[in-house]
């Protein structure tokens, strides 16, 4: 049965290996060895240099910067839009009017183009636009210059672009995680007189759990990788305060042309995630199979 | 079930798997690049250039079409690069070892693709063609030509004659002086909260030196020692060139580019370094904005000159190209006076690189195009060093200390001077 | 008498609910109204207008027709998400499963090389991944963007989370009464874990859809997405709002609207016949 079980299991994940050896081998073996070369994309030369790229960005300033940057991202957005995407998820789960129209409509800016949505609001960030202009009318001290174009606001109105365009999708899938719990465990509660926060804390938390856990990993993975709406509306700037690790990698291959250097930050920038990753998950994963 | 040596086994797994992608490579690496010949027998030809928008599109696909009518054994393959991202598809491909056989370029790029030898030496066609094309100066390398000149474009100032009017000046009147430009600025933005007087762009990459440089070569100052080997902005000139854009920020506002063109056609910004597409975007759109363009200020009465910045799209022939000689037949189709007016037409250009189209009365008699040719003919395109984009960098955040004045600036100068002065230590990367 | 008063509050506090969420509805969708507003608008940076007053441009949608193949791209856009999406619901599965019940040699290494495709930047494998795909003489095709992503790194973290919450007894209910692991695998944990695969496919459905970086890299005219026939409206100084929001437009609401019609299924994650607690 040995024999036939393995096969049976390498069958299984046959997709994957396949998928690996023949599109992923090649390119993480390819970029890990150009990390350690100083390579020229017009002759095609390369010289070993060993691990100088990585004492380069070690050394950079601005990589630590971008690092700062990218984690200053990271912790504002990911508890922000976790929390408010729960609570929508919360109260979409209830049945009021017209649910599936107010599903699609909250789900409606993540289908929306990345490209699409930095030009929309790089003007609503402006002068004349409407947030500017919403902001100085409930108060804010508005800077003189557009949101994107002041140093102490530019990063916050990324992120806050990055909430509103994540809230509809975290929304979902907390939706889909909630709609797992049986209706008769919540029904048999409330018959019980027990309060909202107490079904929550004993029904709604444990069929929760999971989906939040996998929200908040893949979360953290994508903001700390944020790239596209920096490019479109900030490219990294004013003065540098929107340059973000990815942002900090693409100049070094694309405008430097520096592709050693681009990779070896590439790969320490995955050894950080990774290991964020993995705390982030040994925090939160307590315990598996709790959740019936 | 429990496997018994996992250390080895696992270590097995990562052999066969480097095995499988080893296969993989090799599978590949009878490198089975793109086929040369179409399956009617013409040659293919690769374009790669930058023009996507509909209308300047249309131009380059007429005009491929043009080429292989005329030329009935090529084919003309056009890849679209886009402006934001161009590049990746560029290094991809070099990288790759899949050059285009015409790449266009624009001018700030050009040193840097010569310098690593990726490019065909164009000096012949340079020989023949000097007289009737200009901005050749961003192209010519190490006494050698690399580009040929394809689209054009230089900065003016552009003027809100309403806004004049309304500080008590002659609409229509050059501000001839930088005290002009400035007493002007001022009035204007006294006016009311929502109306500037000067537009300075920020935070914009490849955008805010070329608001500065005007600037500075007016007042007779330099990027780099004339050798090339130091940075000379930290100098009198630059100081003081730095100094008044510094001081005429205050009188104005700070804005990305496309946000400034929108305030000058709201009748909200006097004073606007911008470029033939406002000029385009304004007459198409119907705009009602009365205004004017004007060459740059003299820095004071007699002194100085009055220069912007010139730079644009080129023609490159990659080292690597399959078709050179058929990449240069096509150039000189796209580079003809039918095709370079019908893409002026289209995108708005007023300075087209082909003499005699410059002295078509579609560019001579209109009063704004007829500003921009004539600054053009005095305007100087950044030194071509391989490393410009670096030093680009360094000068707009140089430029943008000051601006958002972190730094005063003698000593943003001075840190920047002392940034470039370190990337032209470095010896080139190739 | 209790009862019904218990009844009266929960429907105001819903009738509010109600309320709160509309307001907050029109705010998230504001900027996503101003580009469906902005695709007609005559004015050239898509600004509001009274369309009393002025009339909506609806040639703007015509003019995206006339100038580029926009149905081709939408129909690729479609064809690679649906294979894409597809592919990941089918392939994923099998290797989740695998992973999260199977101890076998290389199964670490399998589940640290999910993370590692996941976690590197793209931006550094691209250059590779340019030359591997001309290689393989893929390049402007749609085995380019379809091949490479059908198994996808997120989708068998997904699928192993969601088969290691289902409880073994069932499995070994099963395996009891005579069935075979394929029959374990599809027949019994798939439909319990079916929420996952829905989530599975909306996921890779809105990736593959507004992916931009890959199929810009991998392709050229032939097959074309709509993110990247998007970034072609990018002019060289200014960007041609109006046109760029008619396509994003046509670019969102059929997904929207293919979202809503399913919304129900996918929401709801059908859970009939699993086994509870």
């Amino acid at each position: 049965m040995n024999t036939r079980g393995n096969v049976t299991r390498w069958l299984m994940a046959a997709p994957w290996v396949v998928t690996l050896t023949l599109f992923w081998a090649y390119p993480l073996g390819h970029a890990l060895a150009l990390s350690f070369t100083r390579y020229d994309i017009f002759g095609g030369s390369w010289e070993w240099v060993g691990l100088a790229n990585f004492r380069a960005v070690l050394q950079s300033g601005a990589f630590w910067t971008a690092l700062w940057h990218t984690v200053l991202f990271t912790a504002g957005t990911v508890p922000v839009t976790t929390a408010l995407a729960l609570v929508l998820a919360l109260a979409l789960n209830q049945r009021i009017w017209g649910r599936a129209l107010f599903r699609a409509g909250f789900f409606a800016p993540t289908l929306t183009a990345t490209v699409v949505t930095s030009l929309v609001f790089i003007h609503l960030y402006s002068q004349q636009g409407y947030l500017y202009q919403l902001a100085g009318w409930l108060g804010f001290s508005v800077p003189p210059q557009s949101f994107l174009l002041s140093e102490s606001t530019a990063l916050l109105s990324v992120m806050l672009m990055d909430v509103w365009v994540s809230i509809g999708y975290y929304a979902l899938l907390f939706l889909a995680g909630l709609q797992t719990i049986p209706r008769e465990l919540v029904e048999d509660a409330s018959l019980h007189g027990a309060t909202g926060w107490q079904q929550f804390r004993a029904i709604t938390w444990p069929y929760l759990r999971p989906t939040l856990l996998y929200a908040l990993v893949i979360n953290l993975i994508k903001s700390l990788q944020i790239f596209t709406e920096i490019f479109v509306m900030t490219q990294g700037g004013p003065v540098g305060s929107t340059t973000t690790s990815v942002y900090h990698v693409y100049t070094a291959a694309f405008e430097r042309f520096d592709l050693g250097y681009a990779s070896a930050a590439a790969y320490l920038l995955f050894v950080i995630i990774a290991i964020v990753s993995l705390i982030q998950f040994k925090l939160l994963a307590f315990g598996r199979g709790a959740e019936e | 079930m429990k496997s018994r040596h996992p250390h080895v086994s696992d270590r097995k797994w990562l052999l066969y798997l480097l095995i499988g992608s080893a296969i993989g490579g090799l599978i590949g690496g009878c490198s089975r690049s793109q086929s040369d010949k179409t399956p009617d027998g013409r040659t293919i030809i690769r374009l790669w250039q930058f023009w996507t928008e509909a209308k300047a599109r249309a131009v380059i696909g007429k005009a491929a079409g043009d080429f292989e009518t005329a030329n009935p054994e090529y084919k003309v393959e056009i890849t679209d690069l886009t402006w934001n991202d161009g590049h990746q598809k560029i290094v991809a491909a070099f990288a790759g070892g899949e050059a285009p056989d015409l790449l266009e370029l624009g001018s700030d790029w050009i040193a840097e693709f010569a310098d690593a030898q990726a490019l065909m030496d164009l000096t012949s066609e340079y020989m023949q063609l000097r007289d009737t094309y200009a901005g050749w100066p961003a192209s010519i390398y190490q006494d050698k030509c690399w580009a040929l000149p394809w689209y054009l474009s230089t900065r003016v100032l552009y003027q809100n004659d309403e806004l004049v009017s309304a500080i008590g000046d002659q609409p229509g009147h050059a501000p001839l002086t930088w005290d002009v430009l400035m007493g002007r600025a001022k009035k204007a933005n006294q006016l009311q909260p929502k109306i500037f007087g000067y537009g300075v762009n920020a935070a914009e990459k490849h955008r805010l030196y070329k608001k500065f440089l005007p600037y500075l070569w007016s007042r007779g100052g330099s990027i780099l020692t004339p050798d090339g080997s130091h940075c000379a902005l930290n100098s009198p000139e630059g100081a003081a060139a730095l100094q008044f854009v510094v001081d005429l920020s205050q009188y104005g506002l700070m804005e990305k580019q496309a946000q400034l063109d929108e305030l000058f056609m709201e009748n909200r910004l006097l004073y606007h370094i911008s470029g033939d597409w406002l000029h385009e975007r304004i007459k198409v759109s119907g705009s009602p904005v009365r205004y004017s363009a004007h060459l740059m200020p003299y820095p004071s009465v007699g002194e100085g000159g009055q220069i912007s910045f010139a730079g644009g799209e080129y023609l490159t022939v990659p080292r690597r190209a399959r078709q050179p000689l058929g990449a240069i037949k096509l150039a000189r189709q796209l580079l003809n006076e039918k095709n370079i007016f019908n893409l002026c037409i289209a995108t708005g250009c007023a300075t087209p690189s082909h003499k005699t189209v410059a002295a078509n009365p579609y560019f001579a008699e209109d009063s704004v195009r007829r500003v921009f040719v004539q600054q053009l003919e005095q305007s100087q395109a950044p030194p071509v060093h391989p490393r410009w984009v670096e030093i680009e960098t360094e000068l707009e955040w140089g430029v943008e200390q000051a601006l958002y004045k972190k730094l005063t600036v003698s000593e943003a100068l001075e840190q920047t001077c002392a940034r470039i002065d370190k990337i032209l230590a470095q010896p080139s990367k190739k | 008498m209790a009862l019904a008063n218990h009844d009266r509050q929960s429907n105001r506090s819903r009738r509010f609910l109600s309320v709160v969420l509309f307001i907050a509805l029109l705010g998230m969708l504001f900027p996503f109204i101003w580009m469906i507003v902005g695709s007609v608008s005559p004015r050239w940076n898509a600004g509001w207008f009274n369309p009393l007053v002025e009339k909506p441009v609806w040639g703007n949608y015509r003019d995206l027709f006339a100038s580029m193949p926009f149905g081709k791209y939408l129909m690729t856009s479609a064809v690679v998400a649906a294979i894409v999406t597809l592919g990941n619901v089918v392939l994923c599965f099998p290797v989740g499963y695998a992973l999260a019940r199977y101890r076998f040699r290389g199964r670490g290494l399998l589940y640290a090389a999910a993370a590692l495709v996941l976690m590197v930047p793209q931006y550094v494998l691209i250059v590779p991944m340019f030359i591997l795909v001309h290689r393989l003489g893929w390049y402007d095709t749609l085995w380019a963007l379809t091949l490479p992503v059908m198994v996808s790194p997120l989708g068998i973290l997904l699928i192993k989370g969601a088969v290691a919450a289902v409880p073994i007894e069932i499995e070994e209910a099963a395996r009891m009464d005579g069935a075979g692991p394929w029959r374990i695998v599809y027949r019994i944990v798939l439909p319990i874990c079916r929420p996952a695969l829905a989530v599975l496919a909306v996921q890779v459905f809105w990736l593959t859809w507004n992916a931009f970086l890959f199929p810009f890299i991998l392709t050229d005219t032939h097959v074309r997405t709509l993110p990247v026939a998007l970034a072609m409206f990018r002019g060289y100084q200014s960007v041609d709002l109006p046109h760029l929001f008619a396509a994003a437009t046509l670019a969102t609401l059929p997904v929207v609207i293919v979202f809503v019609i399913f919304q129900r299924q996918i929401v709801a994650g059908i859970t009939a016949g699993a086994v509870k607690g």
